[in-house]
């Protein structure tokens, strides 16, 4: 997003594999610094849209608490769920978060993407970014 | 004009709403915005009496203190509110918010959304608020 103003953390990218038990959700955020860290979640063995955006969110909860860099951070999907508004498919999700002996609750949202890991994801990063400071 | 430097991670707070009712089943919204580091910024936006039409005055007005803001941090973004809703999240009511933003001639299009409890202004506020935070370094 060249041109716009700076956010300390960004999206880079999900992927999905098949592993032995379900599909291997893994999310990838990076810092200006070039720091990148990455969060993985076990999804169910099915196509599910839903199964994925929820692997996307708990993948992205967990690279979230890695970027977070402070000891005792705890960030748990507790909801997510699909609504049509506006006229497209959006996704919002409930987080709890723990963060500096502090726990928030916390939604996001994020507009339906191709891929339902990138939506997931990216409603937990809109959860999260304003109380982990990492807007 | 050349864009100063600014607080990264400083975070546009909520400070306060009021709902006013007016004569002739009108309404009028106050929202109030501080920044931690010094400075409130107050809107008002008036509209007729009823859920929707508050709803809508709520995010009006927050945008109008969010372009305070804006104006007071040397900022050249701009808002447009483009819809606000209610309707029902994990068995709940909620608000939602869709804003138009422009920021050096690009467009984007933020959501935002809040739990909608008995203080639909504050709820509205909210919503606006998540919806420009990450991408306003401000806020």
């Amino acid at each position: 997003m060249k041109g716009w103003l700076p956010r300390r953390i960004r999206f880079v990218k999900s992927a999905s594999e098949q592993g032995a038990d379900g599909r291997r959700v893994s999310v990838e955020l990076l810092r200006p610094d070039e720091r990148r860290y990455v969060g993985q979640a076990e999804g169910p063995d099915t196509d599910s849209d839903l199964d994925l955006t929820r692997a996307g969110a708990e993948a992205a909860a967990q690279a979230v608490v890695s970027a977070a860099g402070v000891d005792g951070t705890e960030v748990k999907v507790e909801a997510l769920e699909r609504v049509n508004m506006f006229g497209r498919d959006i996704v919002i999700v409930s987080v709890v978060a723990t963060y500096r002996g502090q726990s928030f609750s916390l939604f996001g949202i994020s507009p339906a993407h191709d891929d339902p890991a990138t939506t997931g994801a990216l409603a937990v990063l809109s959860a999260t970014n304003r109380v982990l400071e990492l807007s | 004009m050349k864009e100063r430097p600014h607080h990264p991670g400083e975070r546009v707070r909520f400070y306060g709403a009021q709902r006013i009712p007016l004569a002739g089943n009108q309404c009028r919204v106050r929202v109030r915005l501080d920044l931690p580091s010094g400075g409130s910024y107050v809107a008002t936006a008036d509209g007729a009496s009823g859920l929707d039409h508050e709803l809508r005055a709520a995010g009006r007005a927050t945008l109008d203190a969010l372009r305070q803001v804006v104006k007071a941090k040397h900022l050249q973004v701009t808002f447009e509110l483009v819809e606000v809703s209610a309707f029902e999240a994990f068995g709940k009511p909620g608000v939602m918010v869709s804003i138009k933003a422009e920021h050096n001639r690009q467009l984007r299009s933020l959501l935002g959304f809040s739990p909608l409890d008995e203080d639909a202004v504050r709820s509205t506020a909210v919503a606006v608020l998540s919806a420009t935070n990450r991408f306003l370094a401000v806020a």
